[in-house]
């Protein structure tokens, strides 16, 4: 069944896959650090996501839907455009195709990033290891 | 404190942020900027599966990235990128990559050495 982004069963399901995905857990074992996934809103669509995921060794320690943006402090804010987003999961383009051509950005510590670039290749490989669907 | 300019009216693309967020570190040590304070040249950087590149433009100590590939840098290298994440992170050494075809080069190779030092993560 098909789950909404940017809803709670949305970042409830991408925890499922990142707690069972083998080659998310090998790749992120010395990953620290909690995240923003942020969509904003574009000419297709007029609404912003705020989705956070507390990330730690391979484990995802929490997951939600966030409202106020300042609530927390992440270590990493990955943002860009929904259309841009919804081609990544679409798998539409390749997510490092997508981040060296700044269609998707990248703020926070790029050390850690570039230590594990296979942990963040497979964090979006999880999100696209189930089916969503969009709002209009 | 040195730090990488971005070519005037440009909006660098996703290798360059990466890049000068990078090197930026780097130079706050001023061992590092010593390293590179006296080259001259310029070099493009390629991430093979996107085809995205920057060329990062060296004058006597002003160091400035553009978007996209000039037409006869100094230098040149090229990877994909998790081969450019895992030497910039110091896991490989620029050296081996280049000798095991991980990092493709060519042009003026000593340059490419010697800005290892700024874009390689201690």
């Amino acid at each position: 069944m098909a789950i909404l982004f940017g809803s709670q069963e949305w970042v409830d399901a991408l925890k499922k896959v990142l707690e069972t995905s083998q080659p998310y857990k090998e790749a992120a074992k010395k990953w620290e650090g909690d995240l923003y996934i942020i969509v904003e809103p574009d000419a297709s669509y007029k609404n912003r996501h705020v989705l956070y995921l507390d990330l730690w060794h391979g484990e995802c320690r929490e997951a939600r839907v966030i409202t106020d943006e300042n609530e927390k402090s992440p270590k990493y804010r990955i943002f860009g455009p929904f259309t841009n987003m919804k081609q990544i999961l679409d798998k539409k383009v390749d997510p490092v195709q997508s981040m060296m051509t700044g269609r998707i950005k990248v703020k926070g510590d790029m050390a850690q990033i570039m230590k594990m670039p296979r942990a963040a290749v497979e964090l979006v490989n999880c999100m696209t290891g189930f089916e969503t669907v969009f709002p209009d | 404190m040195t730090e990488v300019k971005v070519k005037t009216g440009e909006e660098l693309n996703g290798l360059g942020a990466m890049l000068k967020e990078i090197m930026d570190t780097n130079l706050k040590d001023s061992k590092n900027y010593k390293n590179v304070e006296k080259l001259k040249g310029s070099v493009v950087i390629r991430e093979s599966t996107s085809g995205v590149a920057v060329t990062l433009h060296l004058n006597q100590g002003k160091l400035e990235l553009q978007n996209d590939a000039i037409a006869k840098p100094t230098a040149y290298m090229e990877a994909g990128f998790e081969n450019l994440a895992h030497i910039s992170s110091g896991q490989i050494n620029p050296i081996v990559a280049m000798l095991t075809g991980r990092l493709k080069s060519r042009g003026n190779l000593l340059l490419l050495l010697k800005i290892s030092k700024i874009l390689v993560l201690k």
